[in-house]
């Protein structure tokens, strides 16, 4: 009766104006979290950075306190960049360390170039079979480096090398390291750090992911830092440093890290293998075990620390194509849904502390929700106005807290970052790096919010595969 | 003005604002590198002055001619930076340098100095100084408020061999009932040889677990056998932490008297004390402990039976011998494990 004496019209103008209001009043919410992130950050970084002074590199390295590290290194399909990788491990600076190289049945000549490269010989090493793992094909030791193991196993994905590694290892810490990544030398005599500062609470650390594209690397060591030349390239940089360092570094402050990335991070063994491992089924394995690591110390009322630093360094290649890029984002996001799900109990429960209120609760309402606020955005409000329905004020602002505001979240992000850093970028490299996180808010990011909509769709539809990474290799690197 | 414009304007005003700032950013950066190059090309230069001075010392009047105002905070870090790396007559000359150029005077100032890392280097170069006013000075550094502060000048006053009490640096370092930084541990591992009898008596009085864990620790480190009967009497204490700190001191110790309490130890219902007792009596090599060694090679846990696996290999030829016997067993678990062990020690094909 009501509705009929309103109009069918009124209604659907009362309906399109409360979206309207509701994505604005989003985004007011969203710019109020990033303000109160970044501020977490800069205290973060700080604190952080402070604390590296106290425990210096070189006094690790000649006391005997250092905990011993085996270093995890999952490879499928690797031939091309595997033996840098493990060169560039070999030549780490640690005074006690293993690196364990897990080759999950590989197609290709992985194998046989590490056999070739590092003059391999099989040996016996006894081990648990605590974790849950495909059966190993082989365990190898080489001849000329004793820190160097590798394990042939059947393929079962990168979570089943992670356990076969976390079997093999018998260190108090385990480093998780990407095959195509590569460390600073100093990267462990960093990470390990909160380790020595707080040796019984600690139970997992990251580092700063940086992107090697365009860096000029000698024989698996980046010798010269620098930008890349390719656009995408860069709006990867610009997106690392804003949505992954300083993402990272508000949560380390509020004691939410939920992720500790796959391409760098360092674990309790013991807090590893009681949780269980690292869980099949998921291409969302980083993220799913640190969230588990929270779950289990909480429930069961154990102290503990997650955390993330920012000066050790991990270089990692980026995808130069957006086909491959847009594959790689689509897995991620549907790494996190597979997570947001299975630990949906955390979201926002107090009894989850921190990690469940503010680290979840974050990927709940800016990852998986955010971007279908942001597409309904797009599409209604613009076309609203351009209807003559909104009037011009309620436009602006949301261009404003659209566009605007990400440009100073995103410039923002890049000021944090380097009025910290002790590294000396140069100048003209910091106006690239500016202009690129001013032009990334007008497309690129966008693009990543409509990829986390296909990830939904690829989530619902339970996709599981990980797609193609080509890589080519770290010594073409500086060429391109 | 409506607050939907205010939200706009403020964007707007948000937006330029941190371009702006990136800009100075940019200005400052040139400036700092610019900077950053002349401090590093000038500290070269002074290193190398500081050590042709290392053979010329008569030459010291080139040096004081050369130094500029702001060369002394350069020359600060410079040997902060040496003095951990170099030692003996080296270290010396470099003290004797520093002594000269005023820097340890310098150095007595920046402990009141506000920013914490600045009190904590200089409290690592006064380390260098045997001088009555540097340990009253280092003495005062460890009420400082900022634990990094504290451990650094913990640590010269270990270097200098000139600690007043062992407890009132444990007090000073060691807070709440957890085990403290490895840095804390890794300093009273330093003291531990020349204050057995403080650590002891610190064993005895505390009631905090923390302390105790770190004196045990220290004892376990210090190599003296005297310290044996008092760490027996932790290996059935309620703290598992307690438990496992002394098995490992007694693994470290190796000494035969230990054994009894070892082997009650490897019925401990935890298995990280289980494991740390099976480590201990093959570091003790007694042939008395096989048995249970071979018990311990059923046990549910992996790594207690890796432990005591690994354990009877090094006990030797009576331990070698039970591997090949248990090898041969129908226990699966326990002739796996002592197969493994053999094999991978090259002792079986």
């Amino acid at each position: 009766m009501m509705l009929a004496e309103l109009g069918w019209r009124q209604v659907f103008l009362g309906a399109v104006r409360l979206v309207d209001y509701w994505v604005l009043g989003a985004l007011m919410i969203y710019a109020v979290c990033y303000l109160v992130q970044m501020a977490a950050a800069f205290a973060e970084l700080r604190r952080t950075l402070r604390q590296g002074k106290s425990v210096t590199p070189w006094w690790l390295l000649t006391s005997k306190v250092a905990l011993p590290i085996s270093i995890n290194v999952p490879a499928y399909n690797e031939e091309k960049t595997i033996v840098e990788s493990v060169r560039s491990l070999l030549a780490l600076h640690y005074p006690d360390f293993e690196v364990i190289v897990i080759n999950d049945g590989s197609k290709d000549q992985t194998l046989q170039v590490l056999q070739e490269a590092f003059d391999l010989k099989p040996v016996l090493r006894v081990h648990p079979l605590t974790l849950p793992c495909k059966p190993l094909r082989g365990v190898y030791v080489s001849v000329r480096f004793a820190r160097l193991t590798v394990v042939d196993k059947e393929n079962g994905g990168k979570s089943d090398a992670f356990n076969a590694g976390l079997n093999l290892s018998r260190n108090p810490l385990v480093c998780m390291v990407d095959a195509d990544s590569m460390l600073e030398p100093d990267s462990l005599l960093r990470l390990v750090r909160p380790f020595i500062l707080e040796p019984e609470l600690m139970v997992a650390v990251g580092g700063k992911i940086r992107v090697v594209n365009g860096c000029e690397v000698r024989s698996g060591r980046v010798v010269k830092a620098a930008l890349p030349r390719r656009f995408l390239h860069l709006m990867q940089t610009v997106e690392y440093i804003r949505s992954f360092q300083i993402a990272r570094l508000s949560w380390s402050q509020m004691r939410a890290v939920t992720i500790i990335s796959g391409a760098f991070g360092l674990f309790k063994r013991s807090a590893l293998v009681k949780v269980g491992g690292y869980a099949h089924g998921t291409v969302g394995e980083d993220m799913e075990v640190t969230v588990r690591l929270h779950r289990h110390h909480l429930e069961y009322h154990i102290p503990y620390r997650v955390g993330y630093l920012p000066d050790p360094v991990c270089w990692t290649e980026v995808p130069s194509t957006l086909k491959v890029l847009r594959a790689q984002r689509t897995r991620w996001a549907r790494g996190m849904l597979e997570v947001l799900w299975r630990h949906r109990a955390m979201i926002f429960s107090p009894r989850y502390g921190m990690p469940g209120m503010f680290g979840l609760g974050y990927f709940f309402v800016f990852d998986a929700i955010g971007p279908f606020l942001e597409l309904v955005g797009w599409i209604v409000i613009p076309t609203c106005w351009l209807a003559g329905l909104l009037n011009t004020p309620f436009f602006l602002a949301y261009m404003g807290l659209l566009f605007m505001f990400g440009v100073f979240v995103s410039v923002g992000s890049l000021y944090l970052e380097e009025v910290t850093t002790t590294e000396r970028t140069p100048p003209k490299d910091l106006a690239i790096l500016t202009l690129c996180a001013f032009a990334e808010n007008f497309g690129y990011r966008q693009l990543n919010s409509v990829w986390r909509v296909q990830a939904w769709w690829q989530f619902l539809r339970k996709k599981k595969s990980w797609g193609t990474m080509t890589r080519a290799g770290f010594t073409k690197t500086a060429a391109r | 003005m409506t607050a939907l414009l205010a939200i706009w304007w403020l964007s707007c005003g948000l937006a330029v604002t941190s371009l702006i700032a990136m800009g100075g950013l940019i200005v400052n950066r040139a400036r700092r590198n610019r900077r950053e190059i002349v401090e590093a090309g000038r500290r070269e230069e002074l290193k190398k002055l500081a050590w042709e001075l290392m053979d010329r010392p008569d030459r010291l009047f080139l040096l004081k001619s050369q130094i500029k105002p702001n060369d002394r905070r350069l020359l600060i870090q410079l040997f902060s930076e040496l003095l951990q790396k170099i030692r003996g007559k080296y270290a010396e000359r470099f003290v004797s340098l520093m002594r000269i150029l005023g820097l340890m005077e310098e150095c007595l100032q920046r402990l009141n100095d506000r920013p914490w890392w600045v009190r904590a280097e200089a409290c690592t170069v006064l380390g260098a100084f045997n001088d009555l006013n540097v340990k009253l000075a280092l003495y005062r550094a460890l009420e400082d408020p900022i634990m990094e502060v504290r451990v650094e000048a913990a640590r010269s006053l270990v270097r200098q061999d000139a600690v007043r009490s062992v407890a009132e640096l444990v007090n000073r370092l060691v807070i709440g009932e957890s085990m403290p930084s490895l840095a804390v541990i890794d300093l009273l591992r330093n003291l531990s040889r020349s204050a057995v009898r403080e650590f002891l008596e610190l064993l005895d009085q505390s009631p905090k677990v923390g302390v105790k864990l770190v004196a045990i620790d220290a004892l376990g480190h210090s190599g003296d056998l005297d310290t044996v009967p008092a760490l027996l009497h932790y290996y059935d204490h309620p703290s598992q932490l307690i438990r496992l700190a002394a098995m490992q001191a007694l693994s470290l110790l190796r000494d035969p008297r230990a054994l009894a309490a070892v082997l009650l130890a490897m019925t401990d219902f935890d298995w990280e004390v289980r494991a740390q007792a099976a480590t201990a009596a093959g570091e003790i090599g007694a042939s008395e402990a096989i048995p249970l060694l071979e018990q311990l090679l059923e046990d549910e846990h992996w790594w207690v039976r890796y432990h005591a696996g690994a354990a009877l290999h090094n006990i030797g030829e009576l331990g070698i011998l039970a591997l090949n016997e248990i090898a041969s067993r129908p226990s699966p678990v326990a002739a796996e494990m002592a197969w493994g062990i053999l094999r991978e020690k090259g002792l079986a094909a």
